[in-house]
């Protein structure tokens, strides 16, 4: 890929404040690949959203420092602190703060139906899923979804997929109105990290970015969106992890499958 | 020691997200132990009560016959014999109660003429589902049913009386508290079938539902022995994910 600045004249950005989004624009700016536009939900409530770290989070800062013992992992150093609108400005991205702070608003809705962008990389608040008249609009939202697909549909997939063979997954694909289930562009498997207290927060949100850039990178080498699974049907769909079992998959770091 | 949060307050009154949960460490796990063994005591403590004891006492007595056989098995390889845990020949349903396969093969025929474009009712749906399940019939429905009700609770975190044609938002009681116990025993009883852990999941859930509720509220409900053995189990399957953790710290049961 060259170290020139690749500016992606076709794709916009929705990015909401969020840890996730953090690492994908940083992931964005190492591997020097640049969206159009970026519209930015910002969070003006008191409460942290789904995504969002306190500030005052402690990360184990000596992990990130490490040499990467895979490439798989090129994408976990990242600074889950620094705001996303700092790091816009700081690289001179072009952005614009949302009306709302809800994507499915009419508002926003006609913000985004009237860029030129057709794509959209998307990387909102946790839990927020877009409505129809969204969907509606004829662009497509590249999504990261974290898991492999279509085997690990629903939430906190990657938990499951470390305590069921020790890997952890992430899969880009356009959204539709059935959830996780739109046609798969990229896929790709990951080894448990060695860190794994900082899943939600770090390796999580790096499988993502790590698949995303690699998803940007073929656009870009082949100047069209391909699909390595068009039909993401079947699967299974998973929920939110119990607690219990969320413990178990980061205390097991043995590399040994628990289910015999 | 840290508290065990999810059966702090009544789950049916606020039932709670599991969103974004904090790493606690080890001393999370001894608290879910300590949370079970607590509840555990609190159910043999009840076993007494004449009232819960012969509730579901056809699907227990099925259900006990197949639990006990995976528990030998979990028995044998963590070499803990789960009878001395709680002096289960003590709490034993009263095996003066046969099964009778007429009433099983009823649940199994109701479960049978059930249809997702119809009203459903969810006890003939649970009953028919453990029926399903400790007979080993009908394994292709049983989990396309169980999935349902897997997404309306965790959406939700309730399951209602009944469930309109299409199987969206129920409508009912939300407070039938035997369809959790039954619910749970299904998704137990799937669990150690398939391995699969999704449904243990769910299952947890439940136990903190049904574990958070204050005795009045499960007082003709549930039967002790049957919540004994739903606990029991879930125990031991937790029990079996922990053994490969490093660094195992005395997170047993006792």
């Amino acid at each position: 890929m060259g170290s020139k600045n690749l500016h992606l004249n076709d794709v916009g950005m929705i990015a909401a404040d969020t840890t996730r989004t953090k690492a994908y624009i940083q992931a964005l700016i190492r591997n020097k690949i640049f969206p159009k536009y970026v519209l930015l939900f910002i969070n003006e409530e008191d409460a942290l959203l789904p995504g969002q770290i306190n500030d005052s989070t402690v990360f184990e800062q000596e992990i990130f420092l490490e040499q990467n013992k895979d490439n798989c992992w090129s994408e976990e150093k990242f600074d889950p602190v620094t705001s996303v609108q700092n790091l816009l400005e700081s690289e001179k991205l072009p952005y614009e703060i949302s009306p709302s702070q809800n994507i499915n608003d009419q508002e926003v809705i006609k913000l985004i139906s009237g860029r030129p962008e057709s794509v959209f990389i998307f990387s909102g608040f946790g839990g927020v899923l877009l409505r129809k008249n969204i969907l509606d609009t004829g662009k497509n939202f590249l999504h990261v979804h974290g898991g492999y697909l279509p085997s690990y549909k629903g939430s906190t997939t990657n938990y499951y997929s470390l305590l069921e063979d020790d890997s952890m997954g992430a899969s880009s694909i356009f959204l539709t109105e059935k959830i996780d289930s739109g046609p798969v562009l990229l896929r790709r498997k990951f080894p448990a990290p060695d860190n794994r207290k900082d899943i939600d927060h770090v390796y999580d949100s790096a499988a993502r970015a790590k698949v995303l850039i690699e998803t940007l990178q073929c656009y870009i080498e082949s100047g069209k969106w391909s699909f390595e699974l068009e039909n993401n049907k079947g699967g299974e769909t998973f929920y939110i992890i119990h607690p219990v079992l969320k413990h178990i998959a980061i205390l097991s770091d043995d590399k040994v499958s628990l289910c015999e | 020691m840290i508290d065990y949060e999810y059966t702090q307050v009544n789950r049916l009154d606020e039932p709670h997200r599991y969103m974004y949960t904090k790493f606690e460490g080890n001393d999370f796990l001894s608290s879910y132990f300590k949370n079970r063994r607590n509840n555990i005591e609190r159910f043999q403590a009840n076993c007494t009560s004449v009232e819960n004891a012969e509730l579901n006492s056809e699907l227990i007595l099925a259900a006990i016959t197949q639990l006990e056989i995976f528990l030998d098995e979990v028995s044998s390889k963590t070499g803990e014999d789960w009878q001395s845990l709680i002096n289960w020949e003590g709490h034993k349903l009263n095996t003066k109660v046969q099964v009778n396969s007429k009433t099983l093969q009823k649940m199994i025929d109701d479960f049978t003429a059930l249809n997702i474009d119809d009203v459903v009712n969810t006890r003939k749906l649970l009953n028919g589902l453990l029926a399903c399940q400790l007979t080993g019939d009908q394994e292709v429905k049983t989990k396309e049913w169980l999935d349902r009700l897997v997404q309306r609770f965790e959406v939700s975190k309730k399951l209602y009386e009944l469930y309109p044609p299409g199987f969206r938002k129920g409508s009912g009681s939300i407070k039938i508290v035997s369809l959790y116990w039954l619910f749970g025993l299904s998704l137990c009883l799937y669990y150690i079938s398939t391995g699969s852990i999704k449904y243990l999941s769910t299952q947890l859930k439940i136990s903190d539902l049904l574990c958070s509720l204050p005795d009045d509220q499960l007082t003709g409900q549930v039967s002790s022995q049957g919540m004994l053995m739903l606990l029991l189990t879930e125990i031991q399957c937790i029990k079996l994910l922990t053994r490969n953790i490093n660094g195992e710290q005395e997170l047993a049961f006792k």
